[in-house]
């Protein structure tokens, strides 16, 4: 049994005539956690967008959980969230949205688990990660820190199997 | 006074036409110009440039003209429309490629991470625009499209030019007929009322709406 969560094969990716990686190899397995270390511009971001889906016309294979998962399908694609979630270097909360409308607007859209479990589950997080009193607050009401906890929540709600955070530094 | 009892209901009855323009004309045209909007920011150069031909054509000419080719010219081709379908079709135009380019502003001002946060979680294109990306925009560009609407209720004025009684015609008519400036004044007073009404009205929305944005 292969416990690969997660497979990387030939990865490249160029915009225009700049390549930014080419032909990266590497596998993460189960449960493992894994730091990828390099230089400003070496690639780390544009290496997690694109194994979320936001780098169209790369070349290589991503395996998943062993299967390959083509990312320029846009069926593929429109599942992906499930598999794999981003926690973006900026954040990029919804500035319009409260903190619990930032973290249940995606799994509400799905559609797919009643509202009140959604919603309780979206509570238990807000607690565990102290957040319980800011959940009806905006995201330009809270501290770095705490948007942060906020991105991390609303990564979770969707159940990925993979978790990518983008130079999430503890914030305090 | 008493002039001015006789010559009120006559003005009255021109600023029906004057709510009715700026009503049909309000409500055809943003519906319109949000997928203006939409079409202008496109990738595809088949929606993009028709769209910049047609906001450039409107932006380029006087409301007044664009009317007068509606109601005079259009005839001419066979296509008739009575007066005031006329001027509400060519409000509606003028004023949806005028509300699409504040918009596009609006678009392209949001941040891209807002696109892409939708697209990791899995949220559609169609919901992160009704959800994401419209409310910000409609929020970024209120103050311009509060203008947009007042500037609508006194281009209304223009609808004489097809020979429909508006306020302003109304107290043309008035005032030729009793030698007096007094019906132009009244005009006036009203068209500033409906104007801070309708700021009033603005500000509440914007209010109630734009809390957020810091």
């Amino acid at each position: 049994m292969n416990g690969k969560i997660l497979e990387v094969k030939n990865l490249t990716v160029s915009f225009k005539k700049q390549t930014i990686f080419q032909n990266i190899n590497f596998s993460i397995d189960k449960k493992q956690v894994v730091t990828i270390l390099g230089n400003s511009g070496a690639g780390k971001t544009t290496l997690l967008k694109t194994l979320n889906g936001l780098v169209p016309n790369y070349r290589g294979d991503i395996y998943i959980n062993n299967d390959l998962i083509n990312l320029n399908d846009k069926n593929v694609k429109r599942n992906h969230a499930k598999r794999i979630g981003l926690v973006f270097q900026d954040f990029n909360l919804y500035p319009h949205l409260t903190v619990m409308e930032n973290i249940t607007l995606a799994p509400r859209l799905q559609k797919e688990r009643p509202l009140d479990e959604i919603d309780s589950e979206a509570n238990e997080w807000l607690m565990k990660l102290k957040l319980d009193n800011k959940k009806e607050q905006y995201p330009h009401q809270l501290s770095g820190g705490e948007k942060q906890r906020v991105a991390i929540i609303r990564a979770l709600l969707l159940n990925p199997k993979i978790l990518c955070f983008d130079e999430n530094q503890p914030q305090h | 006074m008493s002039k001015i009892f006789d010559i009120l209901p006559n003005l009255l009855r021109g600023l029906n036409y004057t709510l009715i323009v700026f009503g049909l004309t309000l409500l055809s045209s943003f519906p319109l110009s949000l997928f203006v909007a939409w079409g202008r920011v496109s990738k595809n150069k088949l929606i993009q440039k028709p769209l910049a031909t047609y906001i450039s054509i409107m932006r380029g000419t006087p409301l007044l003209l664009q009317i007068i080719f509606v109601y005079y010219g259009l005839p001419l081709i066979g296509i008739i429309f009575d007066r005031l379908t006329a001027v509400i079709i060519a409000f509606t135009l003028n004023y949806a490629a005028y509300f699409a380019e504040i918009l596009r502003g609006g678009i392209q001002s949001i941040d891209p991470g807002q696109y892409e946060a939708c697209q990791v979680t899995g949220i559609s294109t169609f919901n992160t625009y009704r959800y994401i990306i419209i409310p910000q925009v409609l929020s970024r560009t209120f103050t311009a499209i509060s203008n947009e609407i007042i500037t609508l209720v006194k281009d209304t004025s223009l609808i004489y030019v097809v020979g429909i009684g508006e306020l302003l015609h109304a107290a043309k008519i008035q005032a030729n007929l009793h030698v007096t400036l007094i019906p132009y004044l009244l005009a006036g007073i009203i068209y500033f009322i409906i104007i801070l009404i309708l700021t009033k009205i603005l500000t509440k929305i914007e209010r109630r709406f734009v809390l957020y944005e810091r």
